[in-house]
């Protein structure tokens, strides 16, 4: 009994010992969380917006949104915190990270820091800037009264990690391409407004919905006055959607350019996650012909001059797909016709790989991670170079080899 | 090997022996059953003649009187029998010889002896002038019948189960093992109810040292009486205070043999319709008799839902309160977004909700058990469906606490072992107490405390947590996965049988 006593003594005295501090000061009702789902940053008059929204209740409340500012991201949270009178502002469950375009050109080494450093949020957030935007519009305005910027951007994020696209770029794959390469690539996401028309009376009830978010806030928290810049937004009049817009190319910790869509097919090949993706060719008869490209890989062979001396880059894809859409379907089966298409494809896929791959060399950022690649082929000579990869970049020779091979897999004779 | 060994001989003291000092004699007996109503004495001649007086003695009702009348009296008062008997010892040869008919017939010289048969059923025929008394199994069979288990239903098994009768119980297992090998030693325990307990092996399959100890440990117990199972159990486990259930039960003889041919011992007890098999460890708590009449791979599912029903049951409420208080971020957006939702407005911490819900079903429980089946299973559907549907409705309870609650309980209801399931009850309410006290902190420090006692804990000779922790992977893997009966060709190591093999 001595023994057992002791022991429970010594294991009821290990929390004290711990250092974590979380189970005296964590405790915390599960329902008076304000569960965030997406955060927004902007800079803002020379400090931080930060801007977040809540999932939509179920029972039908409408997505809950709101936005703080401070000199710091740290700041403009805690502001936000003592704003929510109410309810527990909780970060854990941030799923979807956007910063604004102007904020990204200014830098987006702060916030990365914030995140990575937070105790609270987790360092595998889906990282999206905003493109021709601000965060906090695509925050406050996008969706409606019944659906809010948390539910589209799931969607936006289940477009980006389907197989149609190339891959979603979390915060720590940025902080971690930054600080291997300089440079990382972060998906784009851009406001546009929604095709569909929204009724008045939708749109009054959630104008309504938004005025109530802010009414309780003046009524309850006399703080709500003195705070102008924290405020729950209105919905604006016209609703926004949110929609993938490519891939933003960040040097540096600052946004410097974007890729479109079209080239996700390129950037998948060379980052080693190609998506199943549609491209169209002009066949033999000058037509127009689907292909849709479903398998491939690239191979990227550094040539070098001498030790440590880097010349060029030989870059071998192999792709391989299958013909969707053809106005001479009935020629399909012929090699003549195959071959042709084939070569197109080839061409078409050799052009996007050049394209972006001279972007790369224009900007002088390893977005890609091409050096990682040269390094693991030639340890001994990386390790002997004189300059840094990015550096070398504008003037490595390229050369690119596509070896396409295509399927057609409707064939109707057959 | 049996660290407790000497502390149960310290916890015991001997019986006094002999209970009852006086000399064999009719009027001893008359005193000793002073004051009881159903004890009949009568005094007859043998052959009818003057020469011999004989006395009988029997308790009414606990033997048969008309084997008395017949058997016994009948046949010591023919005038035959008398002829040249001509002193007491003649006449008790000639009783031992076959004078009275019964098959069971044992001379006895210390009153002990003759008081303890008569309270077992037998008819004393004392010879006051030699000191001795000839004593005949006459006990009545107003027996209850061998009827289907209540508690562990057969599917495919046998269908019999356990009476209160020891001779029966003993029977239905001889019945199993038709050899010789099976051994039974009779004892009596308790200083006034003299019950008889059978502890039943194998020879030459169980070990010999958990018979030995077995042995000792009952032959060290004095107390009043036997009446009930947790008596006998509390005083020759090794550790009584544990709440751990250290013992098998069983109310079917079929799984007992089982048992006894795995190399376990065994013990029945004499009023019990019940089977106790010792060592024991966590593992055969989880094992099902059915098991072994079931496809291999259906018994191994069976097997693995069982341990995933035994965590779910001890563990879902703790977890659920620690991350609903403390560990938010570890519970998917989605569900928490659901949780949320269904706790919206319910004015009580989920500690409480949990405590309470799991207090409400024990009353539950309590009270579908003390009541009759008809109105037990009303409280049961009124407690269940029109008070949790209210509370939900009233926003007294969430429903997420509810199937919380409700989800570890049938789980823990899916447990074998009845009395592991309580523990299972009782630990998971302590453990939600120390999650709703420092979260799942909390729950590893309680589990750690478990694990410990867990460690701690011996049955006759085998660790409670064998073979968890033998370090032997074939055994743990024999603990989930049933192999087909000709691949299982060896007995349980744990059990230490000199006969490890139970087919070629």
């Amino acid at each position: 009994m001595k023994r057992f006593l002791s022991l429970l003594i010594i294991m009821c005295a290990l929390p004290a010992l711990s250092g974590c501090s979380s189970i005296y000061s964590n405790y915390r009702e599960i329902q008076q969380l304000m569960v965030v789902q997406t955060m927004g940053i902007d800079r803002e008059k020379g400090g931080v917006q930060v801007s977040m929204a809540a999932a939509a209740e179920a029972s039908g409340g409408g997505p809950r949104r709101m936005s703080a500012q401070g000199s710091t991201v740290t700041a403009a949270i805690d502001r936000a915190y003592k704003l929510s009178y109410e309810e527990e502002i909780f970060f854990s469950h941030v799923n979807h990270l956007l910063v604004g375009e102007a904020a990204a050109e200014e830098g987006l080494d702060a916030f990365l820091d914030y995140v990575s450093q937070s105790p609270t949020m987790r360092i595998d957030i889906p990282l999206y800037i905003v493109r021709g935007s601000t965060a906090n519009q695509a925050v406050m305005e996008v969706g409606d009264s019944s659906k809010g910027i948390s539910e589209v951007m799931q969607t936006v994020h289940e477009s980006f990690a389907s197989p149609s696209n190339s891959r979603v770029f979390t915060v720590a794959d940025t902080i971690n391409s930054l600080l291997r390469y300089g440079s990382a690539l972060v998906c784009a996401v851009e406001c546009v407004p929604s095709s569909e028309s929204v009724s008045p009376g939708k749109s009054a009830s959630a104008q309504q919905g938004g005025e109530q978010n802010a009414q309780q806030g003046e009524e309850q928290n006399p703080q709500q006055e003195e705070g102008q810049n924290a405020q729950d937004m209105t919905q604006g009049e016209t609703p926004l959607m949110a929609v993938p817009a490519g891939y933003a190319v960040i040097r540096d910790g600052k946004l410097c350019k974007f890729i479109e869509p079209e080239e996700a097919a390129a950037v998948g090949l060379l980052t080693g996650s190609l998506p199943i993706t549609d491209i169209t060719v002009t066949d033999r008869n000058g037509k127009d012909a689907s292909l849709e490209l479903n398998q491939g890989s690239a191979e990227i062979t550094p040539v070098w001059g001498g030790k440590g001396q880097l010349k060029g880059l030989n870059i071998q894809a192999q792709v391989s797909a299958s013909v969707l859409e053809t106005d001479n379907w009935q020629q399909g089966s012929s090699n003549e016709y195959i071959n042709h298409l084939t070569a197109q494809l080839e061409s078409a896929v050799s052009q996007r790989l050049s394209s972006l791959l001279r972007t790369s060399m224009k900007l002088k950022a390893d977005f890609l991670g091409l050096a990682g690649q040269v390094e693991r082929k030639s340890p001994e000579n990386y390790r002997l170079m004189s300059q840094r990869f990015s550096e070398l970049l504008p003037g490595l020779e390229l050369q690119i080899t596509v070896s396409g091979q295509l399927s057609h897999t409707n064939d109707m004779k057959e | 090997m049996y660290n407790n060994a000497s502390d149960s001989s310290r916890r015991f003291h001997k019986q006094k022996q002999p209970e009852y000092k006086c000399l064999l004699s009719s009027q001893g007996l008359d005193d000793i059953f002073q004051r009881c109503g159903d004890y009949e004495t009568r005094e007859i001649l043998f052959g009818l003649e003057e020469k011999i007086h004989l006395q009988v003695c029997w308790l009414d009702g606990v033997v048969s009187g008309t084997a008395v009348t017949e058997d016994i009296i009948r046949p010591l008062t023919q005038l035959s029998r008398s002829r040249n008997v001509t002193s007491e010892q003649q006449c008790l040869e000639l009783i031992m010889l076959g004078a009275a008919y019964n098959y069971s017939v044992k001379q006895r010289e210390t009153m002990d002896q003759v008081v303890d048969d008569l309270t077992h059923g037998h008819c004393a025929v004392i010879l006051d002038g030699i000191r001795q008394a000839v004593c005949f199994e006459v006990r009545t069979s107003n027996t209850r019948s061998i009827s289907e288990p209540t508690l562990e239903k057969s599917l495919k098994g046998a269908k019999d189960s356990f009476v209160e009768t020891l001779r029966i119980n003993t029977s239905l297992v001889r019945r199993r093992i038709c050899s010789p090998k099976l051994k039974l030693i009779e004892s009596s325990v308790g200083r006034k109810s003299h019950t008889r307990v059978a502890v039943m092996f194998v020879d030459g399959v169980a070990d010999p040292a958990t018979v030995e100890e077995l042995a000792r440990r009952l032959d060290g117990l004095d107390v009043d009486a036997l009446l009930a199972t947790g008596t006998l159990e509390e005083y020759i486990v090794d550790a009584p205070l544990s709440p751990l259930p250290q013992l098998l039960h069983s109310e079917r003889p079929d799984r007992f043999a089982m048992q006894l041919l795995a190399g376990r011992v065994g013990l029945l007890v004499d009023g019990l319709p019940i089977g106790l098999m010792l060592p024991a460890s966590l593992a055969d708590f989880m094992q099902v008799t059915g098991d072994s009449s079931k496809h291999y791979l259906v018994a191994t599912f069976l097997t693995i839902l069982r341990y995933v029903s035994f965590l779910l049951a001890i563990f879902l409420p703790a977890i659920y309160v620690a991350v609903a208080m403390y560990h938010q971020e570890m519970i998917p957006t989605r569900l928490l977004l659901s949780i949320i939702e269904a706790k919206r407005d319910v004015p009580f911490s989920t500690a409480l909700e949990i405590i309470g819900m799991i207090i409400a079903f024990e009353l539950l429980q309590e009270a579908g058990l003390r009541l009759p089946n008809p109105i037990g299973d009303t409280i049961s559907i009124i407690g269940a469906l029109i008070v949790g549907q209210s509370a939900v409705e009233a926003r007294v309870v969430s429903p997420i606490a509810i199937i919380v609650v409700a989800t570890s309980s049938i789980a823990c209801y899916t447990l074998p072992s009845q009395d592991l399931g309580a523990v299972v009850r009782l630990l998971r309410l302590l453990l939600v107490v120390a999650a709703a006290v420092a979260g799942l902190f909390g729950v590893g420090l309680v589990l750690c405390l478990f694990l410990l006692h867990l460690a701690s804990l011996d049955s006759f000779g085998v660790n409670y947590t064998a073979p968890m922790t033998d370090g032997q992977p074939f055994p743990l893997l024999r603990l989930l996965i049933r192999l087909p009966k000709p691949m299982n060709k060896y007995r349980d190591p744990k059990l230490n049988t000199p006969d490890k093999r139970r087919q070629k």
